[in-house]
């Protein structure tokens, strides 16, 4: 009977082996704490994990929001989308190229290390060097010198003019940071924003308390922010209702009526970021305009906000523009139309046989991405042209798109710059901007738009913005196709939030946590 | 017969998903966003609509075609080579047996869902790429059932003495070896369509699966998940048919190993 | 040979194979399409190829493939597994704290699993309702995927009744809250489990009824209660904690999917979002985590039959 006996150990060692290992799990798993009785706490549902915060990159929307809490620039954007004072009490544009920045008095990071014009001169200087890959590298390379005549005085000096280098300023990513962050892969903990990194449970979340060394800390109202990452959308959501957070980032599209049908909550949605179209100009058939435009006038974008957005959206019909930009003009937004008929007409003109076979570019990683692309499907179809779907992972998608590996190829774009500069970008071709259509050349459009960033009055400047749009509109080198509504969500307990329409949805609105308050 | 039942219903309703396009002729890719989340029995689309108003009904159908496609085929391939791997290992023993039962090791631990995230990021999502994934992941099953089988027949007095008198090798894998052991691996072979069903349409819902706009059961469960809360039957219909599915087949697979191994008989 | 030294093949065997695997993954990943700095990159604008071959650089990703290779090799030695591309933090850090919540599921998930499905395997020849049970109901919650299943739990329990959360996890500090949020993954991942488990253990049972010892055992009159206890589960019970063994090693990291569905993170979805980023430090921690795991297992198990047949270690 000896198998018996060792068979009876076993199981008795195998039971108490597991339950050994479930005892042990209680000292690693991580904590979570619920929302309520944290009294002036803000519990955050937060779009995604950031991981290490590192000066410089940008890291996506998330990281944005916890950026702006710890980190503070020279400027920052207010609940109307307007650049105004941060770290510098005032700031004024000598000319178009030449800026000047008062410093505040006794700023201090939260180690209490000073902030004076030389940590604001080499911080600059490390987000205008090539390989730190900085989000706002566009605006800083065009940087000449930056001077500091005294402590509190830092004078930038561009070789080009520009027109919205504040706005670049005041991106999440473009906070003032100590010098031990200015190295590659160093992490940037310790800013000179309203809130401090009090504990990361790695992976789960962030726990921030109210800094003592922000210059406008009588201002912030609430005593923390407690980050808890939830990657997945409609599991954000079901926390947000059962209770378990009292905001949210990034709502799902599906899960908007939801949330307005839950008593107690906010819905705060506005037209965010949009979504567009790329065409490969290098080769047949979109290097001729008039197929580009003819698919401009082939798409359905209603359906498109249907399909992709749950009908949460604003179908575009030209350039998206940021409210309370003085610099746009409304017939921006009128250049183009749902018409299939001209669509057909315009593809006969150029000779496009009825039948085509072209490869749509697309990524499965987001499920709006592929419900877009199967959407134009439909309507290219309709004209005759036959569109296969090309949809892989995500780094696939983006080394096709800049390898030109597609015929038209969908994709979006979250301008961090309210003014019309955004568009340049954009209309640049892929390689040289990894926004625009393989291979276009854009000298003209970028001509123009260059030099209404030169001109400092809104009118004139307007002008030459218009002339560049006209262009767009006839050679069509990007196709803006819909906005999406930008979802923050939270309880009617969550006080003095706003989600800032426009382009700065996803870049202005973590400034504005620092004024909320919880009752 | 109670046992029967159910998977009686099941392969009904495969069979019916199956003959579905022959019933109902609808284009499953055709697009109707006004007649979108349209419920189930309304006329037209007899199991409703989904999120960009295409009819549910005939893209369980095409789906079926592709899940059942796909599985058959991966078991078979996976079977062949399974088989050639595992029937070499056992007859040859030494080092051809450690070499190709270390390989085997090896691949089986690898963890499933990494190879498929890799050959899909490599070739691209498509019913060829779904195939092989699914091969490569069952070829380790099949081999170890017949190195097993084969190792438990090689010792039997038979093939000792035919390969004693000198047979050749070929006829004796071929004559000797392969008639006795192919009744356990046909009901791992059904068994195994089940578990391809099961793992391939959750690499659909993963997004591994082919290429959209051609529906995937599990791509379907995965779209009508963001909708489970306002639209509970888009997982629920495509759910249902995947476990229908399944359950044919490893029902079918349970059967054949009764048939074939009498001990598992005496015990119902 | 002895037990020792087969202890002994099987671990350098082993440790063997946990190389060739993190080799395999290795190479597989180079000819994978799709570059970690421009997936990373691609939301910034006016970044050129300039700004990306700096990166490559900072990542190392410049130097020739024997290197890295190389590289990564000898930092497995020192189970450093480099510094994650999209978290900016040791990659071993970020494994070790995915591990926590995979552990704790499969580990529950198993033992529920594993003591449902011996008890119901043990009712099944007892009773005609257990019988009825296993046979009819198994076959079908065996032919559940875990996504489908995890998704009707939902729907009902937590959305229709609203009797349990849908996902996420809760602190050990708020234990109800923290098994209220287990109790749905574990029961997905548990239910399958038993149904195995109670197929295994009624086959095993109705083998060892038939021996011998059995009925010589029922012979002397003991009673039937003690001989199926004593005799008959005791015996049926070594193959079904062998397979109870391997479906624990298999089961971590491939608890994928109903981590998606219940919006956990562990081992399975970082590998997923991670291969999904190229984030290769990540993807070779995961890997050889989840490959050591099952192999370690599997070692155990097959040690585990030697010492329990001598026979075997002496081939």
């Amino acid at each position: 009977m000896k198998t018996r006996i060792s068979c009876g150990m076993h199981r008795r060692t195998f039971l108490a082996t597991a339950m050994g290992l479930v005892t042990l799990m209680a000292g690693f798993v991580p904590q979570v704490a619920r929302a309520q009785d944290d009294g002036r706490m803000l519990t955050f549902g937060l779009s995604a994990n950031v991981g290490n915060l590192i000066y410089g990159p940008s890291r996506g929307a998330a990281q944005f929001i916890v950026n702006q809490q710890l980190h503070r620039g020279l400027v920052k954007f207010d609940e109307n989308g307007t650049v105004v004072p941060a770290l510098a009490e005032s700031f004024e544009a000598v000319d178009t190229s030449t800026y000047r920045f008062t410093l505040r008095k006794g700023l201090v990071f939260h180690d209490g290390t000073p902030i004076d014009s030389a940590t604001v001169k080499a911080s600059l200087e490390y987000l205008a060097r090539r390989e730190t890959g900085a989000a706002i590298y566009a605006a800083l390379s065009t940087l000449e010198a930056i001077e500091t005549p005294d402590a509190h005085t830092v004078l930038v000096r561009l070789s080009k003019p520009n027109a919205s280098l504040l706005d670049y300023l005041a991106d999440p990513n473009a906070g003032i940071s100590p010098p031990a962050a200015l190295a590659p892969g160093a992490v940037n903990w310790i800013g000179a924003g309203p809130f401090r990194l009090k504990a990361n449970d790695s992976g789960v979340s962030l726990t921030l308390v109210k800094a003592d060394t922000y210059y406008d800390k009588d201002a912030v109202a609430l005593d923390g922010v407690k980050f808890i990452f939830y990657p997945d959308s409609s599991a954000r959501a079901n926390a947000l209702i059962a209770g378990d957070v009292d905001m949210v980032d990034f709502v799902g599209w599906e899960d908007f009526e939801r949330i307005e049908a839950t008593p107690k909550l906010v819905l705060d949605a506005v037209p965010g970021p949009f979504v567009y179209t790329l065409f490969n100009t290098g080769r047949a058939p979109f290097d001729n305009p008039k197929v580009r435009q003819a698919i401009a006038y082939a798409i359905n974008r209603d359906n498109v906000v249907a399909a992709a957005f749950y009908g949460h959206g604003n179908p575009l019909n030209g350039m998206p523009m940021s409210p309370g930009n003085d610099r746009y003009d409304p017939a921006m937004g009128e250049l183009w139309s749902y018409d299939p008929d001209k669509a057909r007409a315009l593809l006969a003109e150029a000779g496009v046989a009825k039948g085509m076979k072209i490869s749509l570019l697309t990524s499965s990683t987001y499920s709006f991405f592929r419900d877009m692309a199967l959407s134009m499907q439909a309507d290219l179809k309709a004209v005759g042209i036959d569109a296969e779907l090309n949809a892989p992972d995500w780094p696939t998608y983006t080394s096709a798109k800049n390898g030109g590996n597609y015929d038209l190829a969908v994709a979006g774009g979250a301008p961090s710059v309210t003014g019309p500069v955004y568009m340049q970008a954009y209309a640049v071709g892929a390689p040289a901007s990894s926004f625009g259509s393989y291979g276009y050349d854009a000298s003209e459009i970028v001509a123009h738009i260059q030099a209404g960033e030169a001109i400092a009055g809104d009118e004139e400047a307007r002008a030459e913005y218009a002339k560049a749009v006209r262009i767009i509109g006839d050679q069509v080198p990007f196709l803006p196709l819909a906005q999406r509504s930008q979802a923050f969500a939270y309880t009617d307990r969550v006080k003095g939030f706003r989600n800032i329409p426009g382009f700065l949805s996803i870049t202005g609105t973590g400034y504005m946590i620092e004024k909320t308050s919880i009752r | 017969m109670k046992r029967i039942i159910l998977p009686l219903i099941a392969g009904i309703l495969v069979a019916f998903a199956v003959a579905g396009p022959l019933l109902v002729p609808v284009d499953p890719l055709a697009q109707n966003i006004l007649a979108r989340f349209a419920p189930v029995g309304t006329p037209g689309h007899l199991l409703g609509t989904d999120n960009f108003g295409r009819d549910i009904l005939a893209r369980i159908a095409t789906g079926a075609q592709v899940e059942l496609l796909t599985a058959l085929a991966s078991t078979m391939i996976a079977l062949s080579l399974g088989v050639s791997i595992g029937v070499t290992a056992a007859y040859s023993r030494g080092l051809t047996e450690d070499f190709l039962m270390r390989g085997i090791d090896v691949m089986l631990s690898i963890p499933p869902l990494i190879l498929a995230l890799l050959v899909v990021a490599v070739l691209g999502p498509s019913v060829p790429t779904l195939i092989g994934v699914l091969a490569l992941l069952f070829t380790p099953g099949f081999a170890r059932v017949a190195y097993g089988q084969t190792l438990s027949v090689r010792s039997r007095p038979f093939i000792q003495a035919a390969i004693i008198f000198g047979a050749p090798r070929r006829s004796i894998i071929l004559g000797q070896i392969l008639p006795n052991i192919v009744a356990p691996l046909l009901a791992q072979a059904s068994l195994t369509i089940a578990s391809a069903i099961l793992v391939g349409s959750g690499l659909g819902y993963l997004g591994l699966g082919i290429r959209p706009p051609m529906p995937s059961w599990g791509g379907m469960v995965a779209d009508g998940q963001r909708y489970l809360a306002t639209h509970p039957m888009l997982m629920l219909i495509p759910g249902l048919f995947v476990v229908s599915a399944i359950l044919t087949f490893s029902a079918l697979g349970d059967t054949l190993r009764t048939l074939w191994d009498p001990r598992e008989q005496g015990g119902r | 040979m002895g037990l020792a030294a087969y202890c002994g093949k099987r671990i350098l065997i082993g440790l063997a194979m946990i190389v060739c695997v993190q080799v395999i993954i290795f190479l597989a990943i180079q000819v994978v399409p799709g570059d970690p700095v421009e997936a990373m990159l691609s939301e910034t604008a006016g970044i050129g190829p300039d700004v990306v071959a700096a990166l490559r650089q900072q990542f190392g990703l410049d130097k020739p493939m024997p290197v890295r290779l190389l590289n990564h090799v000898i930092g497995l030695l020192r189970l450093d597994f480099g510094i994650s591309f999209q978290y900016s933090q040791p990659a071993f850090d970020i494994i070790a704290s995915r591990l926590a919540v995979s552990i704790e599921l499969v580990v529950l998930a198993a033992f529920f699993g594993i003591t449902g499905g011996i008890l119901l395997g043990s009712l099944s020849v007892q009773t005609r309702w257990g019988d009825r049970l296993v046979s009819i109901l198994g076959p079908v919650i065996l032919s559940v995927p875990g996504y489908v299943l995890g998704s009707v739990l939902i729907l009902g329990l937590s959305l229709s009744l609203g009797w349990l959360p849908a996902g996420g996890v809760a602190p050990f500090s708020d234990p109800a809250e923290h098994v209220r949020r287990l109790v749905l993954p574990v029961v997905t991942l548990a239910l399958p489990i038993a149904a195995t488990i109670a197929k295994v253990t009624r086959f095993e049972i109705l083998e060892v009824r038939t021996q011998d010892w059995v009925r010589t055992s029922r012979a002397y009159g003991f009673p039937t209660r003690v001989t199926f206890r004593r005799d008959i589960l005791r015996n049926a019970l070594t193959p079904v904690l062998t397979i109870s063994a391997l479906e624990l090693g298999g089961l971590i990291g491939a608890t994928v999917l109903v981590e998606k569905v219940f919006n956990l993170s562990g081992l399975g979805s970082l590998l997923v979002s991670s291969v999904s980023v190229r984030d290769y430090p990540l993807i070779q921690g995961a890997v050889f985590v989840i490959s050591a795991f099952y192999i370690a297992i599997n070692i155990i198990s097959d040690i585990m039959y030697g010492f329990l047949d001598p026979r075997v270690s002496k081939r």
